[in-house]
């Protein structure tokens, strides 16, 4: 190998491993900005940046290098928890993002000035802390709120919430509790303001709000104060800390039994000085369990606990089935085999009932994931000067949680590129006799056991001649060959593939085509592009409800039991050898009229071939399909179809690219999932026409 | 530096050490499902109670011919910062205390690896044992 050929292919896979984690830096401080407040994020943010560092280091690109360092600095200060991050502060690293794009892939781009700006604009925000002053001490305001309030009203209830200590966005949390708290009467004050809080995020731990409480019960109340990143709620009645003077307590009486209820119980020294108070119990637990039972908020990790253990609890029941069958085969229908068999039955049905329930468990609206878009879509369009409005339908569409988690991102790309390529100028609009006003559409539904999200906008469409000719120039294409419609709309995902003649800002986040694709292969997921020039683009994806069940259909090849997902599988026959014919080479079969190539999964998978097998008169046939193309799979044979439980390997280090995944069979044995959209991407399978 | 603990073990005749906090536990061999389309030192699949983890064989990774007896061939599980992997070696030898004036860098030409997989060698009385650079066992140069 000659040196520039290694040097070409070390940027190559330092270009891939920069794009990487700038998306999870991008990604995680959106999720941030958005709200998400999550310690892993921090750290996995910090990681992101501590590996993009070393790698800029290592191919000398020293500006990326400086920038990503401090960054990191900030980051791991965050992650020492010694701060929080900021609203400026996350615009801050945004635009160091951007910059260490730039730099890595238009490097001709840099603006020094710009570069200088953002080392000092980091470097401010990293000495920030050590210049706010050490928590301001708000007791002796909050005691002084508390003496001159409850001497206005009687009814004044003191609620304190204290923030966990990753807390973003303090400010909104507690401008959500005040909002919430207007159900229920009337918000008197709150100490710190809510100003206070949101240009000193760090400095406040805790939030009093002063409230005079007019209507609803405790529970109800409690309900409300609800909030993520909320650690404790305490709901008391307003009373004044100080040793009040005995003139003051005779002249109100008959302060404490209004709210008696709700109290909660007073020190002693002020339960001394208040004889008159009614007793008050801690909690009502029966009232408070008998509403509660309604929702409970589960962390989300141990839905996912239970997942896995009802994962493990199939395979269980799988090996106990056929324990059960070989019982069978050695000794017969004895009475104890029938009975063994009427348990084996009951328990696959209770495991298949606890599954379903628990699935239903996990499934949440895609509504939130939606919620982030209308915002971003209002800014692209302001940067760029487009008119342009989102419509979301079908948000309470629900599927599981680690779906969910994983759509946001290529939902955005698509989304920004909507905004970005697809939507034309106001001028341009006009001038091709459309509205001024662009329209980008957001629509989930259910389709069967998947869920179709289509991202589509009434914008300037793809121009398949442009696409093409981009692609012959990239080398994608050969200038011989001629591709299909759907064909020349898949280049849009190739890796480095970007017909925008500048690059803009928002490309310049750097996320291409090739990145959704990859995110929605991983999800076991289809894209689906339709495009009409001057009338706008749509692209569908069609995503599992749920990743970690499948239906599968087990087959042998030789020595190895690997699974086909029964979603992909069309249809399954005995081909006789004068039924499969030869076109350039390659094998295909004839189905209804229509040409079907045919692939021996033993040769696409590379597997050793038995030599002593016995060559047999039929050949046992699946025929895949994958949106309107059919591949016929040759297999030794079909073992029947099973509930499969998705087990991820977790191997960032190998391409796994044809598999989807892998399960563990009944006998203990590890069986790989195929990804049939794999076999389809290979060159030599045409499409079947 | 303050003293820390390795495990050793053998590949071939020589003697190789990891930090035993990347150690999960150490299995006998078990049935492992091949992957297709991948490297030849990568072996498969194998099934950790229910966790479904990759196996690489080490003596392969590093080109060294097997020593010893099959029956003695352990897997190594070891967690490369989050990444499990299992490790097939000849065999595993104990678990050693390893002292700042113990180690010395990779001497040239004194073993038959690449040097992007040594860490450090260290250096008792009796043996050498090279310290495995794990990050270099699965990923490639630039990680």
């Amino acid at each position: 190998m000659s040196g520039d050929n290694f040097m070409d292919e070390y940027m190559d896979l330092f270009y891939s491993e920069a794009k990487e984690q700038l998306d999870i830096l991008s990604r995680d401080l959106l999720s941030i900005e958005s709200g998400a407040s999550n310690q892993e994020m921090i750290h996995e943010m910090f990681r992101a940046a501590h590996t993009l560092k070393g790698a800029s280091a290592m191919v000398g690109l020293n500006n990326v290098t400086e920038i990503t360092h401090k960054v990191e600095d900030l980051l791991g200060k965050v992650r020492e928890g010694e701060r929080v991050l900021g609203a400026k502060d996350i615009d801050t690293i945004f635009s160091a993002l951007d910059f260490i794009q730039t730099s890595i892939f238009e490097p001709d781009g840099i603006d020094p000035a710009k570069m200088a700006e953002l080392s000092a604009a980091l470097e401010t925000a990293m000495k920030q802390p050590a210049e706010q002053p050490v928590v301001p001490d708000t007791a002796e305001r909050i005691e002084e709120a508390r003496q001159r309030i409850s001497a206005l009203s009687q009814k004044v209830t003191e609620i304190q919430a204290v923030f966990t200590p990753d807390c973003f966005m303090k400010s909104v949390r507690a401008f959500l509790l005040t909002n919430n708290l207007k159900e229920f009467g009337e918000v008197l004050e709150t100490v710190p303001t809510w100003q206070e809080l949101e240009q000193n995020e760090t400095a406040y731990g805790e939030v009093i709000i002063f409230f005079e409480w007019q209507r609803g019960s405790r529970d109800e109340l409690e309900r409300a104060l609800n909030i993520t990143d909320i650690q404790t709620v305490t709901i008391q009645k307003a009373v004044s800390r100080s040793v009040p003077e005995e003139s003051h307590s005779e002249g109100q009486p008959a302060k404490e039994q209004d709210h008696a209820q709700e109290q909660q119980p007073q020190t002693e020294r002020q339960q001394a000085h208040r004889p008159e108070s009614t007793p008050v119990q801690p909690h009502h637990p029966e009232t408070a369990e008998a509403k509660g039972a309604e929702y409970i908020k589960i962390e989300a990790k141990r839905l996912d606990l239970l997942m896995n253990l009802i994962g493990e609890l199939l395979i269980s029941q799988a090996r106990f089935s056929r324990l059960q069958e070989t019982y069978v085969e050695e000794h017969g229908h004895t009475p104890f085999a029938i009975e063994m068999a009427e348990e084996t039955h009951q328990l696959s049905r209770v495991t298949t009932q606890l599954q379903d329930g628990l699935m239903k468990a996990r499934m949440m609206p895609i509504g939130g994931v939606f919620s982030r878009y209308p915002r971003i879509v209002r800014d692209l369009a302001k940067k760029e000067n487009k008119k342009i409005t989102l419509v979301m339908e079908g948000q309470d569409t629900e599927m599981d949680k680690s779906v969910l988690d994983l759509i946001g991102d290529p939902l955005m790309h698509l989304i920004r590129n909507a905004v970005d390529h697809g939507i034309e100028t106001p001028e341009e609009r006009i001038q091709a006799g459309k509205p001024e006003e662009g329209t980008v559409r957001l629509r989930a539904t259910h389709e069967g056991s998947r869920i179709v999200i289509q991202v589509a906008d009434d914008g300037k469409g793809i121009d398949e001649q442009k696409v093409l000719a981009k692609a012959r120039k990239l080398g994608l294409v050969r200038d011989d060959q001629s591709l299909s419609r759907q064909e020349i709309f898949d280049l849009l995902f190739a890796p480095g593939f970007s017909t925008a003649e500048k690059v803009t800002d928002v490309s310049g986040r750097g996320v291409g085509m090739d990145v959704v694709k990859r995110a929605i292969s991983g999800l076991n997921g289809i894209i689906e592009t339709q495009s009409e020039v001057g009338q706008g683009t749509t692209f569908s994806l069609q995503l599992p409800i749920t990743l970690a069940i499948i239906q599968g259909l087990l087959v042998k090849v030789e020595g190895e039991t690997m699974i086909i997902p029964l979603d992909n599988v069309l249809e399954s026959f005995q081909l006789r050898e004068g039924e499969v014919e030869s076109i350039g080479g390659k094998e295909v079969f004839t189905v209804r009229g229509r040409v079907v190539p045919l692939l021996r999964l033993q040769s696409a998978m590379q597997i050793p071939r038995d030599s002593e097998k016995m060559r047999r008169k039929y050949r046992s046939v699946v025929m895949v399909g994958l949106a309107e193309r059919r591949l016929g799979l040759e297999v030794d044979a079909l073992l029947g179809k099973k509930e499969i439980v998705i087990k991820a390997i977790h191997a960032p280090w190998l391409n796994l690219d044809k598999f989807a995944g892998a399960t563990i069979l009944g006998d203990g044995r590890v069986s790989l999932i195929l990804n049939i959209g794999s076999l389809f991407r290979r060159g030599e399978i045409n499409r079947g026409d | 530096m303050d003293p820390f603990q390795i495990v050793t073990f053998s590949l071939g005749r020589e003697s190789y050490g990891i930090p035993i906090e990347r150690v999960r536990e150490i299995i006998r061999p078990t049935p492992i499902t091949l992957i297709p389309h991948t490297p030849p030192y990568v072996l498969g699949l194998l099934n950790l109670r229910g966790n479904v983890i990759p196996v690489i064989d080490l003596r392969l990774r590093l080109h060294i011919t097997p020593e010893g007896e099959a029956k003695n061939n352990r897997i190594i599980v070891v967690d490369i910062d989050g990444v499990v992997v299992g490790m097939m070696v000849d065999a595993v030898s104990a678990v050693m205390t390893v002292q700042e004036d113990m180690l010395t860098d990779t001497p040239d030409m004194l073993c038959e690896i690449d040097d992007e997989f040594i860490n450090k060698v260290i250096k008792t009385d009796r043996r050498l044992t090279v310290l495995l650079n794990l990050q270099a066992m699965v990923y490639p140069k630039a990680g």
